[in-house]
C-alpha cells in the first residue's frame, strides 16, 4: 500500500519531532506543497558528492565478493559540486550521486526511488536500485546516466528523484541494511552468497 | 678591467636576467595548472590569481630594468623573485590542498560566516588539510593575501567534524591580528612584567637568578633588560594562544576542550614549552570562564593530560613563571574583548538546550532537522562519542564513530541550507 501525501506529511511531520517511528527526511522536504498537490510521494534533491568512473590499471570490476583481488576504489574519482556549480554528465556516461537529503525509514515503511518524468524525457535515468529496506538511514546513493545523446548539466539542490513509501504487512523486528549512514555516494560493499560460493565450486 | 671580464660580467648579468624570467614562467604554469583544478569555493581560485598577479609584476619590473639597463636593479629584483617563490610555494601547496576531496567541504559555509562575523574586512577562508599533525594557521599575514586567512587542519582528520573546533582555536590567531588586540595586550604584559619586578620578592630572587643585571634600572624603568624583554615576549605568545582557546570556546563551547583533548592529550611528560601556556593553565583558563557562564567542564585529568615538567633550569623557570603571572592579568580583558566580537558579530554561541536536542536525534540516527549553530551541532557529536565510547561494545565503536561523523556533516550542510533558505527569505523582504 503507498502511502498518501496526508499520510506521508503526518509521518514525516513525525520523524521530524524525533520520534523513531516516524520518517525522518533531513533536511525536510517541503511537505504542504506534497500535502496541497495531492502527491503520492516526495521529491528528493540532488547532493553535492558524486562519484565517476575513470579509468586505472585494474582489468575489471569484480561482482562476486571474495573472488580475486581487485581495488575498485582504483575505478573511482570523488568529485564535490558546491551549490550554484554544476556537474556535465556527457552521453553513455554513468555517475553515482546522492541525495541532499538524509532518510530513516522506520521498520512499518519501505520506499521505491523513482526517477523524475522531467529528467527523464530529457535523457537522465536514476538507474537506482530502487527499494530502500526498512530501517535504512543515511543519504540515497543514485546511479546516474544520460542514456541520451547531448550533454546534461546537473545542479546540487535540484530535484532528481522521488520517493514513494510502502506501508509492510506483517511485523519486522529488525532490519539491517549495508549501505547505510553515508552522505556521499559509494560503491557499497558486496555481500557474501554462500549459495553461489557453492555453486561456484569446481569439482575434482 | 679587461674587455674579457666586461663581457663575462655583461654575459653572467643577461643569465642571470634570464634565469629570473624561466622562474616566473615556471611559477605562473605551476599556478595555471593548479587553476584547471575543481574549488570547493571561490576564495581558493583568487587567492591563485592574486599571487599570479605578483609573479606578473615581477616580469615587469625586471623587463624594464633590462631595457633601461640596470644591473643592479636586474640583480635585486632577481633576488626577490627567488625570495617570493622560496615564500609562496607552500602556500601554493596548501591552496591545492584545501581542493582535495578528502577535506570536509561541508565545514567551509559555517566557518565562513564564523570568520565574516568575527574579522573586520571580508575576509575570505581557505580551509586546507595538511600534513602537518599541528592545525595552524596563516592569519592575514601574507603580504599578498592580507584578506585570506587560511587554516589548516592535519590530512588525518580533515574529515572528522568532532575537530572542528581547533578551526576555531586558528580562527582566534587572525581575530588577535586583524582585531588589534595584540598590540593592546603587549603593552598590558609589559607593564604587568615590570610591575611585577618592581615587587620585592620577585626582586630578590631576579639579582639571585641574574647577578649579571643592575635590577635597579629595571625598576626605574631606564632599561628594559634582555630577561624582561625575554618575559614579555613569552606573555604575548602565551597570551595569544590563551585568547584563541577563549575564542574557539566563546564558539565551540565544551566542544572545544574535547577536540584539544583528542589531538593533544596526553602530550609529553617532558619540560613544557615557553611559548605556550601549560595545558593546566588553558584547560583551567577555559575551566574558570565557563564557569563563570554556568557551565561545567571537565579539568586536565579527566581530559587525560599529563602534568607538564617545569623547566631544569632555574632562570628559564623565573622567566616564564613571570610571563605566566603577568598573562593571568590580561585574561579578564582578553575575555571582555571576545564577549564584544560576539555581540558585535552577533555570533552564534551554542546552547545545552539545542546540544540535547540535537543529541536525541543522533541517538535514533538522524542528523538534526533545525541545526542554529556549529557549536551545538558540535557539543551533541562530542556527548554521543563518548556514550558510544562508553558503551562497552567495542566492535560497534569503529561503525558508530563514522556514522556519527557523517551525521555531523550532514548536520553541518543543513545549517548551510538553513542560512541559504533564510538569507533568500530575508533579502526577500528587503527587496
Amino acid at each position: 500500500m503507498i502511502l498518501t501525501a496526508k499520510k506521508l506529511a503526518e509521518e514525516i511531520r513525525r520523524g521530524s519531532r524525533v520520534d523513531d517511528q516516524g520518517i525522518a527526511i533531513v533536511p525536510m522536504p517541503d511537505i504542504e506543497k506534497a500535502e496541497r498537490d495531492g502527491e503520492a510521494s516526495i521529491n528528493l534533491r540532488l547532493g553535492r558528492w558524486f562519484v565517476s568512473m575513470r579509468q586505472s590499471n585494474e582489468t575489471h570490476i569484480e561482482t562476486v565478493k571474495g573472488v580475486g583481488q581487485f581495488n575498485e576504489n582504483k575505478f573511482s574519482k570523488k568529485h564535490f559540486v558546491p551549490f550554484g556549480e554544476n556537474f556535465v554528465i556527457h552521453p553513455s556516461r554513468f555517475v553515482l550521486a546522492s541525495t541532499l537529503e538524509w532518510i530513516r525509514i522506520p521498520n512499518r515503511y519501505a520506499a521505491y526511488v523513482v526517477g523524475k518524468s522531467t529528467l527523464g524525457r530529457r535523457g537522465i535515468i536514476i538507474e537506482t536500485a530502487a527499494g530502500v529496506h526498512p530501517g535504512f538511514s543515511g543519504c540515497l546513493t543514485l546511479e546516474i546516466a544520460n542514456v541520451g545523446e547531448v550533454p546534461i548539466r546537473l545542479y546540487p539542490g535540484m530535484m532528481i528523484c522521488q520517493l514513494f513509501f510502502h506501508a509492510l504487512e506483517g511485523e519486522l523486528q529488525s532490519s539491517n541494511t549495508i549501505h547505510g549512514a553515508q552522505r556521499k555516494p559509494r560503491l557499497g560493499q558486496l555481500r557474501e552468497d554462500p549459495v553461489l560460493s557453492k555453486l561456484m565450486k569446481r569439482r575434482r | 678591467m679587461r674587455v674579457e671580464n666586461v663581457r663575462m660580467l655583461a654575459q653572467s648579468q643577461m643569465t642571470l636576467y634570464h634565469n629570473s624570467k624561466h622562474k616566473i614562467r615556471n611559477i605562473l604554469r605551476t599556478i595555471d595548472s593548479l587553476l584547471d583544478g575543481d574549488f570547493p569555493l571561490e576564495a581558493g581560485r583568487r587567492a591563485f590569481g592574486r599571487l599570479r598577479n605578483v609573479f606578473n609584476e615581477f616580469e615587469k619590473r625586471i623587463d624594464r630594468a633590462k631595457r633601461l639597463n640596470d644591473i643592479k636593479t636586474i640583480e635585486q629584483i632577481s633576488n626577490n623573485i627567488n625570495v617570493k617563490i622560496y615564500q609562496v610555494l607552500p602556500i601554493l601547496g596548501f591552496i591545492l590542498r584545501s581542493t582535495n576531496v578528502r577535506n570536509a567541504f561541508e565545514l567551509l559555509d559555517p566557518l565562513q560566516s564564523l570568520a565574516d562575523s568575527a574579522l573586520q574586512g571580508n575576509p575570505e577562508l581557505i580551509l586546507s588539510s595538511e600534513w602537518d599533525y599541528v592545525p595552524f594557521a596563516y592569519p592575514q599575514s601574507l603580504e599578498d593575501l592580507r584578506s585570506f586567512v587560511l587554516i589548516g587542519l592535519p590530512a588525518s582528520e580533515a574529515a572528522s567534524a568532532l575537530l572542528v573546533p581547533l578551526a576555531g582555536h586558528e580562527l582566534g590567531h587572525a581575530v588577535w591580528r586583524n582585531r588589534g588586540i595584540e598590540g593592546s595586550t603587549h603593552v598590558t604584559v609589559q607593564y604587568k612584567c615590570q610591575e611585577l619586578f618592581k615587587k620585592e620578592k620577585t626582586f630578590v630572587e631576579f639579582k639571585e637568578r641574574f647577578p649579571e643585571y643592575d635590577p635597579t634600572h629595571m625598576v626605574a624603568k631606564e632599561i628594559l633588560p634582555e630577561t624582561i624583554a625575554q618575559s614579555v615576549e613569552y606573555a604575548v605568545f602565551q597570551a595569544e594562544e590563551i585568547f584563541c582557546d577563549l575564542f574557539a570556546y566563546a564558539v565551540f563551547g565544551e566542544g572545544y576542550v574535547h577536540a584539544f583533548s583528542y589531538i593533544l592529550a596526553p602530550g609529553s611528560a617532558s619540560h613544557r614549552r615557553s611559548k605556550y601556556p601549560s595545558y593546566e593553565t588553558r584547560i583551567s583558563t577555559i575551566q574558570q570562564v565557563a564557569q563563570q557562564e554556568g557551565v561545567s567542564l571537565p579539568d586536565t585529568q579527566a581530559l587525560n593530560f599529563l602534568k607538564e615538567l617545569p623547566h631544569a633550569n632555574a632562570r628559564d623557570r623565573f622567566v616564564v613563571r613571570i610571563a605566566e603571572e603577568s598573562v593571568s592579568g590580561v585574561i579578564k580583558g582578553l575575555w571582555t574583548k571576545i564577549e564584544q566580537i560576539v555581540q558585535e558579530g552577533a555570533i552564534c554561541r551554542p546552547n545545552d538546550t539545542n546540544a540535547s536536542a540535537h543529541l536525541r536525534e543522533f541517538r535514533i540516527g538522524i542528523p538534526t532537522h533545525r541545526p542554529e549553530c556549529l557549536g551545538d551541532i558540535v557539543n551533541a557529536g562530542w556527548r554521543l562519542y563518548y556514550e558510544i565510547l562508553d558503551s562497552r561494545k567495542e566492535d560497534k565503536i569503529p561503525e558508530r564513530m563514522d556514522c556519527l561523523n557523517e551525521m555531523l556533516l550532514k548536520s553541518i550542510e543543513v545549517l548551510e541550507y538553513r542560512r541559504r533558505m533564510a538569507d533568500d527569505t530575508n533579502r526577500k523582504k528587503t527587496s
